[in-house]
């Protein structure tokens, strides 16, 4: 279990909010409220103050790119390092084995990440942030706007994806999204930003 | 060696002169840095040449100590005033200082002491002008170094971000920036090494061949002086850069551009 005990990122604060695994949490609030600045607490990559816990061990106990790898921020604006798709990748046979599951070919591994459209990036970069699961250790995901440059179908891939990483409770999911059907649909509980805070809302 | 009038030093503005004419007539805005700088190489070299006149004759070390010091400050100035981004702070001037200072005389130390050994080690007639090589080159390299760091990081924080937010620890996740940064504080040295003896003769062969030495031996000087500036420009870029990274990122792996400021 991920649980923020307090924390303060700039102005926003967030007390006592827990996130479990298999559990899909939406994350709602106006733009430029602060969601994506929390989520970046969180994953401790901005200046923040606070407890948090993972299985009951201090975030502040651990050596920081650990915590990342269990708590991994997926930001909206996918960004590469190197010229090709495979190169980002620790096992390329690994990512082969799941493009089909969103719908992109296999050959796209050997593809330059200057000709992927938004789309096809935001789908990889997913798949990059999955890719270093260790059996038996819960993931916890905060995706920024996951599915924000696809369409409808593409969407409900993504979704059906990351549901079945759900079921086997090897995942837990954060997401921002401001599509309100998808919030719905695929998010059991939710979260909001409001007045520089962040609760638990019914929908 | 024949001696230059002042007459002729004046010819040779001339072309300066003319080019700022055109600048200030097309506005092109460099006529006012070119005359500046034009002033102060004039004012610089000419105040050198009398503090060398006196260094060369004092029996004392110490001012050449402090005429060497000197120099480092002013060098780690301008590299600071060459940074559109600047770390904040003492940081920011001491990161430029620190690395030149420890390049520096670490290749001079070793030269005078190991290779060239005049007779004080530390007789200036040696001491500055090989001082002043490295300095001159170990600057552009490092304050080339450290602006393409702090304005790659700059650029590419998405992506230092996304890998810092992967589980890479910094210095993975400014890989790419430190290369990128290190090849740049290179490319100069670089160019001169590979250019040398093909496409120029370098400045100080130049000056030894134009005083009469024999083209053997100023070969030799020159060889040994592009190696003590490579060191030394490798040396610096490196610790600059390593130090730079180091200040714009923190103990908790997470990118400070925070501690950036814009020139002003």
């Amino acid at each position: 279990m991920l649980f923020i005990e307090q924390l303060e990122v700039k102005a926003i604060t967030a007390h006592g909010l827990s996130i479990d695994a298999g559990e899909c949490i939406s994350l709602s609030g106006a733009s430029g409220m602060g969601k994506s600045l929390f989520m970046k607490g969180v994953a401790d990559l901005v200046i923040n103050r606070g407890t948090l816990l993972l299985d009951g061990a201090a975030r502040s106990d651990m050596y920081i790119p650990d915590w990342r790898n269990r708590v991994t921020y997926v930001g909206a604006k996918p960004a590469w390092w190197c010229d090709l798709v495979s190169e980002h990748f620790n096992n390329p046979d690994w990512l082969a084995s799941q493009l089909s599951a969103f719908d992109l070919p296999e050959k796209a591994i050997n593809w330059t990440v200057h000709r992927l459209s938004s789309g096809e990036a935001q789908r990889l970069a997913l798949l990059r942030a999955l890719e270093e699961s260790v059996e038996g250790v819960v993931r916890y995901l905060l995706l920024d706007e996951p599915t924000s440059a696809l369409d409808g179908l593409r969407q409900k891939q993504v979704e059906s994806y990351l549901q079945d990483l759900l079921d086997d409770k090897k995942i837990a999911v954060l997401f921002v999204s401001h599509d309100e059907h998808q919030v719905k649909r695929f998010a059991q509980r939710h979260w909001q930003v409001y007045d520089r805070r962040v609760r638990e809302v019914s929908i | 060696m024949m001696t230059i009038g002042y007459e002729e030093l004046a010819l040779g503005s001339v072309l300066i002169l003319l080019h700022a004419g055109i600048s200030l007539y097309y506005r092109t805005g460099v006529a006012v840095s070119m005359l500046v700088a034009s002033v102060r190489m004039v004012v610089q070299l000419g105040l050198m040449a009398y503090v060398l006149r006196f260094l060369f004759t004092s029996p004392l070390p110490f001012w050449t100590l402090v005429a060497a010091l000197v120099m480092i400050g002013f060098a780690g100035y301008e590299i600071l005033s060459r940074q559109k981004r600047r770390i904040g702070g003492m940081w920011g001037y001491g990161i430029g200082t620190s690395s030149l200072f420890a390049a520096a005389s670490i290749v001079t130390l070793f030269t005078l002491l190991v290779q060239v050994k005049p007779d004080p080690w530390y007789e200036a007639r040696y001491a500055i002008p090989l001082l002043g090589m490295v300095l001159g080159n170990t600057m552009n390299g490092v304050s080339l170094g450290l602006s393409t760091l702090t304005n790659t990081l700059w650029s590419e924080r998405d992506m230092v971000e996304a890998r810092l937010a992967l589980g890479h620890n910094k210095w993975q996740a400014c890989e790419t920036v430190v290369r990128q940064s290190m090849y740049t504080g290179m490319m100069g040295i670089v160019n001169s090494m590979s250019g040398a003896g093909l496409v120029f003769i370098p400045g100080m062969m130049t000056g030894q061949l134009m005083a009469g030495a024999d083209p053997i031996e100023a070969a030799k000087y020159q060889i040994l002086v592009m190696f003590l500036i490579a060191g030394g420009t490798a040396i610096g870029t490196s610790i600059a850069v390593f130090i730079g990274v180091h200040r714009l990122t923190d103990k908790r792996h997470r990118l400070r551009l925070d501690r950036l400021s814009m020139k002003i």
